[in-house]
């Protein structure tokens, strides 16, 4: 009756030993397929935006080519898109903020800034997005809870001879 | 005695199953996750491919070393994969692939221009490496037509 006791909690303790580690993988391999799907969505989103910012020139006087972009890829970004969200972000000196570790978990941002003295035009997908297991693979970069979506495609534009 | 030696017999029985289970779980766990990343890289250097040439119409007609430096900037700038080997990555528009908007001396409108992008991936740095030990070669290809209308570049007769 003991020695059966015995091998039951000892059944247990290795079932909880082995479920840890199943799961972990699991939810591992899950995670990491969800920030592939991800990742690509927003590699396919910022894609589209830079050919949309590039297309759009406006007159140097008007507002700036790249207002159109949030606007344009929003939807096609959302979609692929699990567990965040989507919002604009302001360039600033011309160009678009780099991730900060400060910025909150969920929500991925779109930024499009034009260099003209460059003849470049930049579209960014930076942000958040939450993870299931602590992510210690050398997976990109991380913080607790969260894996890092850092998109940023350049393209130059059109110049004109004199 | 011999309950105690058949108790001792099966837990080392389980404890060797576990050990020969286990590591094929991780290897088969991170295989999958080099081949997602693989994945996720090769969809990276197809889009900087895509827009690496699409910034071949940016300088104007006849500017060919100008045209060049676009692409590879555009390329280099907008590839960001951490698992890239650096200075692997590498952009090319070769003459041989009749890219004669790049380097005919007369316009040429309804031809293509075609790059190809290639990159070299190595998960050594990370645990991933443990199974794929290999480097993997990634290239990718694009071709876009000619506008219809460019200007020319000084000094270039179209």
């Amino acid at each position: 009756m003991q020695g059966a006791g015995r091998g039951d909690g000892q059944a247990l303790v290795e079932f909880a030993l082995v479920l840890g580690v199943v799961l972990t993988l699991l939810l591992g391999c899950a995670q990491l397929g969800l920030y592939a799907l991800t990742r690509g969505a927003a590699i396919t989103a910022a894609e589209r935006g830079v050919y949309i910012a590039a297309g759009a020139a406006g007159p140097p006087t008007g507002p700036p080519a790249t207002t159109a972009v949030y606007a344009a890829i929003r939807s096609q970004l959302q979609s692929g898109l699990v567990g965040a969200t989507t919002a604009s972000m302001a360039a600033t000196g011309g160009s678009c903020p780099r991730l900060a570790s400060s910025w909150p978990v969920g929500v991925v941002y779109v930024c499009s800034a034009d260099d003209p003295s460059a003849g470049t035009v930049e579209v960014a997908v930076r942000g958040w997005v939450s993870a299931l297991v602590p992510p210690g693979f050398g997976v990109g970069s991380w913080r607790t809870g969260a894996l890092a979506i850092d998109i940023d495609d350049v393209v130059h534009t059109a110049v004109f001879a004199p | 005695m011999r309950r105690h030696r058949r108790r001792c017999g099966e837990d080392a029985q389980s404890v060797v199953e576990t050990a020969l289970v286990l590591p094929f779980l991780i290897a088969l766990a991170l295989g999958f996750a080099g081949a997602i990343l693989v994945m996720d890289a090769a969809t990276e250097l197809r889009a900087a491919t895509g827009l690496a040439t699409s910034s071949a119409f940016g300088a104007p007609y006849g500017a060919t070393e100008q045209a060049l430096y676009d692409i590879n900037d555009t390329f280099h700038r907008s590839v960001q994969g951490s698992f890239f080997v650096p200075g692997s990555l590498h952009i090319t528009c070769p003459s041989s692939e009749a890219n004669q908007y790049l380097y005919a001396s007369t316009y040429q409108p309804n031809t293509m221009v075609s790059c190809h992008g290639s990159g070299t991936l190595s998960f050594s740095g990370s645990i991933i490496g443990l199974v794929w030990q290999w480097p993997v070669n990634l290239e990718q290809d694009a071709q876009l037509a000619v506008p219809p209308f460019r200007q020319c570049a000084v000094g270039v007769v179209c």
